[in-house]
Protein backbone atom coordinates (compact mmCIF):
# COMPACT_ATOMS: atom_id res chain seq x y z
CA UNK A 1 0.00 0.00 0.00
CA UNK A 2 1.44 3.26 -1.18
CA UNK A 3 0.93 5.81 1.84
CA UNK A 4 3.14 8.90 0.72
CA UNK A 5 1.11 9.91 -2.52
CA UNK A 6 -2.07 11.34 -2.93
CA UNK A 7 -4.74 10.24 -6.05
CA UNK A 8 -6.51 12.67 -7.18
CA UNK A 9 -9.63 11.97 -9.47
CA UNK A 10 -11.44 15.09 -11.01
CA UNK A 11 -14.10 13.45 -12.80
CA UNK A 12 -17.64 15.26 -13.16
CA UNK A 13 -19.83 11.58 -13.35
CA UNK A 14 -20.22 10.05 -9.84
CA UNK A 15 -20.78 6.73 -11.54
CA UNK A 16 -17.01 6.52 -12.55
CA UNK A 17 -16.31 6.78 -8.86
CA UNK A 18 -17.12 2.71 -9.08
CA UNK A 19 -14.97 2.13 -11.49
CA UNK A 20 -13.00 -1.03 -11.17
CA UNK A 21 -9.80 1.52 -12.10
CA UNK A 22 -10.61 3.27 -8.37
CA UNK A 23 -11.17 0.42 -6.62
CA UNK A 24 -7.79 -1.03 -7.55
CA UNK A 25 -6.10 2.81 -6.85
CA UNK A 26 -8.01 2.37 -3.22
CA UNK A 27 -6.25 -0.93 -2.94
CA UNK A 28 -3.00 0.22 -4.08
CA UNK A 29 -3.17 3.96 -2.74
CA UNK A 30 -4.10 4.86 1.13
CA UNK A 31 -5.34 8.27 -0.03
CA UNK A 32 -7.56 8.09 -3.39
CA UNK A 33 -9.87 10.94 -3.34
CA UNK A 34 -12.55 11.50 -6.02
CA UNK A 35 -14.02 14.96 -6.91
CA UNK A 36 -16.94 15.58 -9.49
CA UNK A 37 -16.08 19.51 -9.00
CA UNK A 38 -13.16 20.37 -10.63
CA UNK A 39 -13.11 23.90 -8.20
CA UNK A 40 -12.94 21.94 -4.90
CA UNK A 41 -10.66 19.55 -6.64
CA UNK A 42 -8.19 22.52 -7.51
CA UNK A 43 -8.62 24.22 -3.91
CA UNK A 44 -7.17 21.01 -2.35
CA UNK A 45 -4.51 20.76 -4.50
CA UNK A 46 -3.30 24.49 -4.00
CA UNK A 47 -3.74 24.19 -0.40
CA UNK A 48 -2.32 20.71 0.19
CA UNK A 49 1.09 21.93 -0.86
CA UNK A 50 2.78 19.81 0.97
CA UNK A 51 1.36 16.57 -0.62
CA UNK A 52 2.57 14.66 -2.86
CA UNK A 53 0.11 13.67 -5.98
CA UNK A 54 -1.11 12.78 -8.90
CA UNK A 55 -3.94 13.86 -10.84
CA UNK A 56 -5.96 11.65 -12.98
CA UNK A 57 -8.75 14.02 -14.72
CA UNK A 58 -11.18 14.02 -16.91
CA UNK A 59 -11.32 15.98 -20.55
CA UNK A 60 -15.01 16.39 -21.15
CA UNK A 61 -17.05 17.69 -17.97
CA UNK A 62 -21.05 17.84 -18.84
CA UNK A 63 -19.63 17.49 -22.63
CA UNK A 64 -17.60 20.31 -22.47
CA UNK A 65 -14.07 20.35 -22.70
CA UNK A 66 -13.55 21.85 -19.13
CA UNK A 67 -10.38 19.18 -18.51
CA UNK A 68 -8.49 21.65 -20.86
CA UNK A 69 -9.01 24.53 -18.27
CA UNK A 70 -8.45 22.64 -15.08
CA UNK A 71 -5.33 21.53 -16.61
CA UNK A 72 -4.30 25.21 -17.44
CA UNK A 73 -5.29 26.06 -13.69
CA UNK A 74 -3.05 23.47 -11.93
CA UNK A 75 -0.13 24.61 -14.12
CA UNK A 76 -0.64 27.93 -13.02
CA UNK A 77 0.13 26.41 -9.45
CA UNK A 78 2.80 23.81 -10.16
CA UNK A 79 4.27 21.73 -13.09
CA UNK A 80 5.62 19.18 -10.47
CA UNK A 81 2.30 17.48 -10.47
CA UNK A 82 1.95 14.60 -13.13
CA UNK A 83 -1.59 14.84 -14.26
CA UNK A 84 -2.77 11.97 -16.06
CA UNK A 85 -5.61 12.56 -18.62
CA UNK A 86 -8.43 9.86 -18.00
CA UNK A 87 -10.85 9.72 -20.69
CA UNK A 88 -13.60 7.82 -22.82
CA UNK A 89 -13.29 10.15 -25.90
CA UNK A 90 -11.94 9.04 -29.38
CA UNK A 91 -8.45 10.68 -28.94
CA UNK A 92 -8.08 12.71 -32.83
CA UNK A 93 -11.20 14.34 -31.93
CA UNK A 94 -9.94 15.97 -29.21
CA UNK A 95 -7.52 19.09 -29.28
CA UNK A 96 -4.26 17.88 -27.87
CA UNK A 97 -1.89 20.36 -28.36
CA UNK A 98 -2.40 22.25 -25.46
CA UNK A 99 -2.48 18.98 -23.45
CA UNK A 100 0.79 18.63 -25.16
CA UNK A 101 2.04 22.30 -23.84
CA UNK A 102 0.92 21.88 -20.41
CA UNK A 103 2.49 18.35 -20.14
CA UNK A 104 0.16 16.15 -19.30
CA UNK A 105 2.17 12.85 -17.52
CA UNK A 106 0.22 10.19 -20.18
CA UNK A 107 -3.32 9.94 -21.01
CA UNK A 108 -5.25 6.30 -20.33
CA UNK A 109 -8.67 5.36 -21.81
CA UNK A 110 -11.62 4.74 -20.00
CA UNK A 111 -11.58 1.40 -21.27
CA UNK A 112 -8.02 0.44 -20.69
CA UNK A 113 -6.99 -2.54 -18.94
CA UNK A 114 -4.87 -2.42 -15.35
CA UNK A 115 -1.66 -3.33 -17.30
CA UNK A 116 -2.35 -0.61 -19.44
CA UNK A 117 -3.32 1.87 -16.71
CA UNK A 118 -1.04 1.20 -13.88
CA UNK A 119 1.96 1.12 -16.70
CA UNK A 120 1.28 4.95 -16.62
CA UNK A 121 0.69 5.41 -13.18
CA UNK A 122 3.51 3.38 -11.76
CA UNK A 123 5.63 5.88 -14.18
CA UNK A 124 4.38 8.62 -12.39
CA UNK A 125 4.42 7.25 -9.06
CA UNK A 126 8.45 6.95 -9.93
CA UNK A 127 8.58 10.30 -11.35
CA UNK A 128 7.67 11.13 -7.78
CA UNK A 129 9.90 9.46 -5.98
CA UNK A 130 12.89 9.71 -7.77
CA UNK A 131 12.18 13.89 -8.91
CA UNK A 132 14.99 15.96 -6.95
CA UNK A 133 12.76 18.95 -7.50
CA UNK A 134 10.54 17.04 -4.85
CA UNK A 135 13.49 16.62 -2.68
CA UNK A 136 13.79 20.31 -2.99
CA UNK A 137 10.29 21.02 -2.17
CA UNK A 138 9.81 18.75 1.00
CA UNK A 139 12.80 20.35 2.18
CA UNK A 140 11.82 23.61 1.48
CA UNK A 141 8.44 22.73 3.51
CA UNK A 142 9.39 21.19 6.61
CA UNK A 143 10.91 25.11 7.49
CA UNK A 144 8.60 26.54 9.84
CA UNK A 145 5.77 28.79 8.40
CA UNK A 146 7.03 32.20 9.69
CA UNK A 147 10.28 32.02 7.57
CA UNK A 148 8.43 31.04 4.23
CA UNK A 149 8.54 35.12 3.68
CA UNK A 150 11.37 36.13 4.85
CA UNK A 151 14.21 36.54 1.91
CA UNK A 152 17.00 33.44 2.31
CA UNK A 153 18.54 32.82 -0.65
CA UNK A 154 20.42 35.90 -2.15
CA UNK A 155 23.05 36.98 -4.91
CA UNK A 156 25.35 38.76 -4.74
CA UNK A 157 24.11 40.28 -8.28
CA UNK A 158 21.96 41.56 -6.47
CA UNK A 159 18.28 39.35 -5.90
CA UNK A 160 16.81 37.50 -3.36
CA UNK A 161 14.41 35.10 -3.14
CA UNK A 162 11.95 33.85 -0.02
CA UNK A 163 11.12 30.03 0.34
CA UNK A 164 7.82 30.72 -0.61
CA UNK A 165 8.76 32.25 -4.10
CA UNK A 166 11.55 29.13 -4.45
CA UNK A 167 8.68 27.04 -4.34
CA UNK A 168 6.56 29.09 -7.25
CA UNK A 169 10.20 29.22 -9.24
CA UNK A 170 10.22 25.60 -8.84
CA UNK A 171 6.98 24.64 -9.44
CA UNK A 172 6.69 26.80 -12.48
CA UNK A 173 10.03 25.49 -14.12
CA UNK A 174 11.66 29.27 -13.98
CA UNK A 175 15.41 29.37 -14.80
CA UNK A 176 16.12 30.05 -10.95
CA UNK A 177 13.51 27.07 -10.25
CA UNK A 178 15.75 25.02 -12.19
CA UNK A 179 18.44 25.51 -11.26
CA UNK A 180 17.98 24.22 -8.07
CA UNK A 181 17.44 21.19 -9.01
CA UNK A 182 20.47 21.31 -11.46
CA UNK A 183 22.79 22.03 -8.65
CA UNK A 184 21.52 19.34 -6.93
CA UNK A 185 22.46 16.38 -9.45
CA UNK A 186 25.83 17.98 -9.81
CA UNK A 187 26.45 18.08 -5.99
CA UNK A 188 25.41 14.23 -6.48
CA UNK A 189 28.33 14.06 -8.79
CA UNK A 190 30.78 16.04 -6.83
CA UNK A 191 30.12 13.90 -3.98
CA UNK A 192 30.58 10.68 -5.87
CA UNK A 193 34.00 11.71 -7.47
CA UNK A 194 35.19 13.23 -4.73
CA UNK A 195 34.05 9.53 -2.65
CA UNK A 196 32.00 10.92 0.30
CA UNK A 197 29.13 8.92 -1.13
CA UNK A 198 29.10 5.69 -3.66
CA UNK A 199 26.13 4.28 -5.48
CA UNK A 200 24.89 2.07 -3.33
CA UNK A 201 24.29 4.56 -0.80
CA UNK B 1 52.92 45.98 7.92
CA UNK B 2 51.10 46.43 4.18
CA UNK B 3 48.15 48.94 4.06
CA UNK B 4 44.48 47.13 4.22
CA UNK B 5 41.97 48.36 2.67
CA UNK B 6 38.15 46.71 3.51
CA UNK B 7 35.09 47.56 1.77
CA UNK B 8 31.73 46.15 2.81
CA UNK B 9 28.54 47.52 1.34
CA UNK B 10 26.40 46.99 5.01
CA UNK B 11 23.69 49.25 3.30
CA UNK B 12 22.71 46.89 1.11
CA UNK B 13 18.97 45.98 0.92
CA UNK B 14 19.75 41.80 0.04
CA UNK B 15 23.54 40.97 1.17
CA UNK B 16 24.12 43.86 3.90
CA UNK B 17 23.55 41.74 6.83
CA UNK B 18 25.96 39.17 5.36
CA UNK B 19 28.33 41.59 4.77
CA UNK B 20 28.08 43.39 7.69
CA UNK B 21 28.87 38.89 9.05
CA UNK B 22 31.93 39.04 7.06
CA UNK B 23 33.23 42.47 8.36
CA UNK B 24 32.70 41.33 12.12
CA UNK B 25 34.74 38.23 11.16
CA UNK B 26 37.41 39.94 9.97
CA UNK B 27 37.55 42.68 11.89
CA UNK B 28 38.22 39.83 14.77
CA UNK B 29 40.71 38.27 12.93
CA UNK B 30 42.50 41.56 12.42
CA UNK B 31 42.21 42.72 15.91
CA UNK B 32 43.17 39.55 17.62
CA UNK B 33 46.32 39.22 15.07
CA UNK B 34 47.04 43.26 15.68
CA UNK B 35 47.12 43.69 12.18
CA UNK B 36 46.32 47.45 11.44
CA UNK B 37 43.57 47.91 8.45
CA UNK B 38 41.25 50.43 7.31
CA UNK B 39 37.53 49.94 6.26
CA UNK B 40 34.85 51.38 4.50
CA UNK B 41 31.11 50.57 5.55
CA UNK B 42 28.14 52.43 6.21
CA UNK B 43 27.11 55.48 4.49
CA UNK B 44 29.32 56.80 2.37
CA UNK B 45 30.39 56.50 -1.43
CA UNK B 46 32.47 54.25 -2.43
CA UNK B 47 33.37 55.92 -5.19
CA UNK B 48 34.98 58.76 -3.72
CA UNK B 49 36.46 57.01 -1.14
CA UNK B 50 38.08 54.11 -2.40
CA UNK B 51 40.62 56.21 -4.57
CA UNK B 52 41.47 59.09 -2.39
CA UNK B 53 42.33 56.18 0.70
CA UNK B 54 44.15 54.08 -2.08
CA UNK B 55 46.23 57.06 -3.65
CA UNK B 56 47.55 57.59 -0.14
CA UNK B 57 49.45 54.58 -0.22
CA UNK B 58 51.65 55.93 -3.22
CA UNK B 59 51.59 52.93 -4.88
CA UNK B 60 52.85 50.50 -1.96
CA UNK B 61 52.23 46.96 -1.89
CA UNK B 62 48.59 46.96 -0.44
CA UNK B 63 46.16 44.34 0.04
CA UNK B 64 42.10 45.32 -0.89
CA UNK B 65 39.08 43.06 0.33
CA UNK B 66 35.37 44.41 -1.21
CA UNK B 67 32.54 42.34 -0.07
CA UNK B 68 30.02 43.91 -2.29
CA UNK B 69 28.04 43.24 -5.59
CA UNK B 70 29.47 42.91 -8.69
CA UNK B 71 29.28 41.87 -12.16
CA UNK B 72 32.09 40.83 -14.63
CA UNK B 73 33.24 44.04 -15.64
CA UNK B 74 32.60 46.28 -12.23
CA UNK B 75 31.65 46.40 -8.30
CA UNK B 76 28.84 48.02 -7.94
CA UNK B 77 27.45 50.06 -4.58
CA UNK B 78 23.94 49.20 -3.40
CA UNK B 79 24.33 46.89 -6.54
CA UNK B 80 24.05 49.35 -8.75
CA UNK B 81 26.38 52.49 -8.73
CA UNK B 82 29.94 50.93 -10.05
CA UNK B 83 33.19 52.25 -7.99
CA UNK B 84 35.31 49.85 -9.23
CA UNK B 85 35.18 49.11 -13.38
CA UNK B 86 36.97 48.14 -16.51
CA UNK B 87 35.68 51.47 -17.67
CA UNK B 88 38.06 53.24 -14.86
CA UNK B 89 41.53 53.57 -13.83
CA UNK B 90 42.87 50.15 -13.04
CA UNK B 91 46.46 51.23 -12.38
CA UNK B 92 45.50 52.71 -8.77
CA UNK B 93 45.56 48.60 -8.03
CA UNK B 94 49.09 48.56 -8.41
CA UNK B 95 51.35 46.12 -6.11
CA UNK B 96 48.16 44.97 -4.53
CA UNK B 97 46.38 41.58 -3.62
CA UNK B 98 42.75 42.07 -4.55
CA UNK B 99 40.23 39.55 -2.83
CA UNK B 100 36.27 39.86 -3.76
CA UNK B 101 32.83 38.41 -2.97
CA UNK B 102 31.41 39.69 -5.56
CA UNK B 103 29.36 37.67 -8.33
CA UNK B 104 31.59 37.40 -11.66
CA UNK B 105 34.10 39.80 -10.93
CA UNK B 106 36.44 37.18 -11.85
CA UNK B 107 35.33 37.17 -15.42
CA UNK B 108 36.66 40.74 -16.72
CA UNK B 109 37.37 42.39 -13.89
CA UNK B 110 39.85 40.71 -12.32
CA UNK B 111 41.79 39.47 -15.63
CA UNK B 112 41.76 43.61 -16.26
CA UNK B 113 43.15 44.18 -13.04
CA UNK B 114 46.07 42.03 -13.54
CA UNK B 115 46.85 43.47 -16.35
CA UNK B 116 46.64 46.63 -14.55
CA UNK B 117 49.88 45.93 -12.78
CA UNK B 118 46.93 44.08 -9.55
CA UNK B 119 49.82 41.00 -8.05
CA UNK B 120 46.57 38.87 -7.66
CA UNK B 121 43.34 38.64 -7.75
CA UNK B 122 41.21 36.04 -5.83
CA UNK B 123 37.16 36.25 -6.26
CA UNK B 124 34.53 34.40 -8.33
CA UNK B 125 33.60 34.13 -11.68
CA UNK B 126 30.07 33.00 -11.85
CA UNK B 127 27.39 34.70 -9.84
CA UNK B 128 27.41 33.59 -6.17
CA UNK B 129 24.76 33.07 -3.66
CA UNK B 130 24.33 33.25 -0.45
CA UNK B 131 21.49 31.13 2.33
CA UNK B 132 20.90 34.03 4.91
CA UNK B 133 19.24 31.43 6.85
CA UNK B 134 22.13 29.71 7.64
CA UNK B 135 25.15 32.45 7.04
CA UNK B 136 28.32 30.88 8.74
CA UNK B 137 29.32 28.51 6.25
CA UNK B 138 29.19 31.59 3.71
CA UNK B 139 30.61 33.93 5.98
CA UNK B 140 33.64 31.26 6.66
CA UNK B 141 34.05 30.77 3.01
CA UNK B 142 34.43 33.56 2.02
CA UNK B 143 36.74 35.37 4.32
CA UNK B 144 39.23 32.78 4.92
CA UNK B 145 41.11 33.54 1.66
CA UNK B 146 41.99 36.88 2.93
CA UNK B 147 42.87 35.63 6.53
CA UNK B 148 45.04 33.22 5.09
CA UNK B 149 47.01 35.98 2.95
CA UNK B 150 48.00 37.37 6.62
CA UNK B 151 48.95 34.21 8.09
CA UNK B 152 51.63 34.09 5.55
CA UNK B 153 50.37 31.94 3.11
CA UNK B 154 51.17 31.57 -0.71
CA UNK B 155 48.46 32.81 -2.95
CA UNK B 156 48.05 29.80 -4.69
CA UNK B 157 47.95 28.02 -1.81
CA UNK B 158 45.32 30.43 -0.73
CA UNK B 159 43.30 29.50 -3.23
CA UNK B 160 43.47 25.32 -2.79
CA UNK B 161 42.87 25.87 0.49
CA UNK B 162 39.81 28.15 0.04
CA UNK B 163 38.72 24.95 -1.78
CA UNK B 164 39.35 22.54 0.45
CA UNK B 165 37.51 24.77 3.25
CA UNK B 166 34.15 24.56 0.71
CA UNK B 167 34.44 21.11 0.63
CA UNK B 168 34.57 20.72 4.66
CA UNK B 169 31.72 22.74 4.86
CA UNK B 170 29.77 21.00 2.27
CA UNK B 171 30.43 17.47 3.53
CA UNK B 172 29.26 18.95 6.90
CA UNK B 173 26.01 20.18 5.59
CA UNK B 174 25.24 17.81 2.85
CA UNK B 175 23.12 14.89 4.55
CA UNK B 176 20.30 17.55 6.08
CA UNK B 177 20.56 20.77 4.31
CA UNK B 178 21.38 19.38 0.79
CA UNK B 179 20.22 22.49 -1.03
CA UNK B 180 22.74 25.03 1.26
CA UNK B 181 25.54 22.46 0.35
CA UNK B 182 25.00 22.58 -3.12
CA UNK B 183 24.74 26.62 -3.03
CA UNK B 184 28.56 26.33 -1.44
CA UNK B 185 29.90 23.82 -3.76
CA UNK B 186 28.03 26.49 -6.94
CA UNK B 187 30.46 29.11 -5.00
CA UNK B 188 33.03 27.10 -4.71
CA UNK B 189 33.02 25.71 -8.88
CA UNK B 190 33.09 29.90 -9.22
CA UNK B 191 36.21 30.37 -7.14
CA UNK B 192 39.48 31.70 -9.45
CA UNK B 193 42.45 33.21 -9.00
CA UNK B 194 44.73 35.68 -11.56
CA UNK B 195 47.71 37.18 -11.49
CA UNK B 196 51.23 35.80 -9.77
CA UNK B 197 51.69 33.12 -7.28
CA UNK B 198 53.13 35.99 -3.90
CA UNK B 199 52.34 36.16 -0.08
CA UNK B 200 52.36 38.56 2.76
CA UNK B 201 56.29 38.84 2.79
CA UNK B 202 57.25 39.60 -0.57
CA UNK B 203 54.93 42.45 -0.02
CA UNK B 204 56.67 43.54 3.22
CA UNK B 205 59.80 43.17 1.37
CA UNK B 206 59.34 44.88 -2.33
Amino acid sequence: MINDISIIIIEDQTRYEEDALVWELKDRFEDVRFFTNPKEALDFIITNESLRMIVLLDIDFNRKAEGHQILEEIRKYSFQIPVILWSGIVEPKEPFSDFINNKTFGYINKHATFAEAFKIIDDAVNFLNESIDKAVEEWIIQHPKSQMDKPVYISSGKKSYTLNEILKEMRMQTEVGKDFSKRLTKLTIDLLMRNKENLND
Amino acid sequence: MIKTLLVFDENDTNLGDFFSLCNEELSVFFSEKNFEHEIIGKNTRFDMLVPIRIKNYEKQNFAFAAFVHGDSDNLLQSGVDPFISIAGDLSLFQNSFFYTFACEAGKTLGLELVNSGCKCFIGYKEKTHIWSGYPKPFVNTSTHGFKLFFEGENTKKIFLNMLSLYNEEIDKLYKEDFVIASILMENRDALVIHGEDTNLSSFEIS
